[in-house]
């Protein structure tokens, strides 16, 4: 394999998931007295960026902390914002280990039903789907900031997915991830497109990135490959420039991949559409 | 300007890293800060408030705190011929030989005539100092009517001094301290025997401190202890 081929965004991915997944680890073995040497001893609470969003309120309010969340969380809050700001969300397309996990599912279910794959939920359905996830971001934080506690944490699949061996997992939080990755074989990235309420939040910076997708027009065949390509079933064929709320930043489409002309859709600063 | 795949995987490394990385700094150089703080705070709690002073808190240190003239304070309470460095608050308690068992010279004594040197609050209720310390406070101006009239039942004169009952920092540093039981002395190496041997009483509880074997029975503690040390250093 050249260093042209290879694939940047898989590596990426693969490194925070297994980083991820150590720390985690980790964690539940220190609460044994034993743990890796090297190796930090955060919880999952500590390095996830959600976390920073649902304390907001309370910090807001009380200059408090929720219970379980701390400095961290808001300091990984402000990267995953700085880099949508910049990028729109790369946390969700190169460091999300729960949407790199649906993304891995989704290559079974791709060879299982080929051309099929992510077509399965009709269009007139899934567009009004893809706007529970607001509902979710809200519901989440007005909870939190009543109760004082984490109550996501009873469905949080990305919990579940690095604790399942913890005993903390609720049965809900269980149900909520087999639903995600079993659905994955059918839909890519179910969770992202439909429930991620951090995934809601990151989105809406995609209308003001610094660093645009933009499709050159003029160039275009309208082969209609980034269409297929796109994880998120974005019409990117007929758009000039990509500012989606549910573009995830994967560079799926771009030329350096799917995209068959140079220079034709790339990730670049725009002055304007 | 166009971005790579590459260029996006290296801004996002340098963010999260600067990112954690800067983190990391603010939190320790806030922690440093607030440790800072905190130090200052008790600084200043301790100069605006005496009875904050602690029994471990030696005539050197006080007279560096509170900008009182060393002589003075060592003058006061008649530690002329002690190391004021060495020599803490609450020693003066073993210090004092003859007092009044209702009487109680120590550290809060030395708060008393701190607050009173440098007109500070502080409350009277049961405090006794030293004649010398008083004539000082009066000699310097410092003393208040109402002080004044508090001490004049409440001064000790010809106070007795043993400098051998006291056991300064240094000689902490030893295994024998003020806790020391003569359990630990057998436990060091030494018999029951040759403890009674070196102090003529026998010994009917292991459990009690070696000082107040010494004075329940009417001995020096500082002479019973540099027999006992005598006696460890011959075990080694």
């Amino acid at each position: 394999m050249t260093f042209k081929k290879l694939n940047i965004r898989r590596i990426t991915q693969i490194f925070f998931f297994a980083l991820v997944a150590l720390l985690a680890f980790n964690h539940t073995l220190s609460e044994t007295g034993q743990s890796l040497p090297w190796i930090a001893e955060v919880s999952l609470h500590a390095i996830c960026p959600f976390g920073g969003i649902v304390t907001l309120y309370s910090l807001a309010t009380v200059g408090d902390y929720i219970k379980k969340i701390h400095e961290s969380s808001l300091m990984i809050l402000g990267i995953s914002t700085a880099l949508a700001f910049l990028f729109g969300p790369v946390l969700c397309g190169w460091i999300c280990p729960l949407g790199s996990i649906q993304e891995w599912i989704g290559l079974l279910g791709k060879k299982i039903f080929k051309r099929k794959y992510n077509t399965f939920i009709p269009k007139d359905i899934d567009k009004p789907l893809r706007y529970i996830r607001y509902f979710t971001l809200a519901w989440v934080i007005y909870v939190t900031a009543k109760s004082a506690t984490l109550v996501f944490l009873n469905v949080d699949p990305y919990f579940a997915l690095m604790n399942f061996y913890s005993g903390e997992v609720t049965f809900s939080a269980f149900i909520v991830l087999g639903l995600t990755l079993g659905g994955s074989l059918f839909v890519e990235r179910p969770w992202c497109k439909y429930a991620c309420p951090y995934g809601a939040y990151l989105g809406l910076f995609n209308k003001i990135r610094i660093f645009k997708l933009k499709r050159h027009d003029n160039s275009c065949i309208h082969c209609t490959k980034c269409d297929r390509v796109c994880p998120m079933n974005i019409d990117i064929s007929h758009t000039n420039v990509i500012n989606d709320p549910q573009c995830i930043s994967c560079m799926e489409c771009t030329s350096d991949k799917a995209c068959p002309i140079p220079n034709t859709l790339n990730f670049e600063i725009s002055k304007g559409n | 300007m166009k971005l790579k795949p590459t260029l996006i995987a290296g801004a996002i490394g340098l963010i999260f890293i600067g990112g954690l990385s800067l983190s990391s700094y603010f939190e320790e150089k806030g922690s440093d800060e607030e440790k800072q703080l905190d130090r200052e705070s008790e600084e200043k709690l301790l100069l605006e408030d005496p009875t904050s002073i602690s029994g471990n808190s030696n005539f050197l240190e006080l007279s560096s705190t509170y900008g009182i003239d060393l002589k003075t304070l060592t003058d006061a309470f008649l530690l002329e011929d002690t190391d004021p460095a060495l020599f803490e608050t609450r020693d003066l308690e073993h210090y004092y030989q003859n007092i009044d068992e209702n009487i109680e010279i120590g550290n809060e004594a030395v708060q008393a005539f701190i607050a009173i040197h440098n007109d500070l609050d502080f409350e009277f209720i049961d405090i006794y100092l030293p004649k010398e310390a008083i004539d000082i406070l009066k000699s310097l101006g410092k003393i208040s009517p109402a002080e004044d009239a508090y001490f004049l039942d409440h001064t000790v004169s010809n106070i007795e001094v043993d400098i051998s009952d006291v056991e300064l920092e240094v000689e902490k540093e030893n295994n024998l301290t003020g806790n020391t039981t003569l359990q630990d002395l057998i436990n060091m190496g030494l018999t029951q025997e040759s403890i009674e041997s070196v102090t003529g009483i026998a010994i009917e509880n292991t459990q009690i401190l070696l000082r107040d074997y010494a004075e329940d029975n009417d001995l020096s503690y500082g002479e019973v202890k540099g027999d006992i040390e005598v006696l460890l250093s011959s075990l080694n």
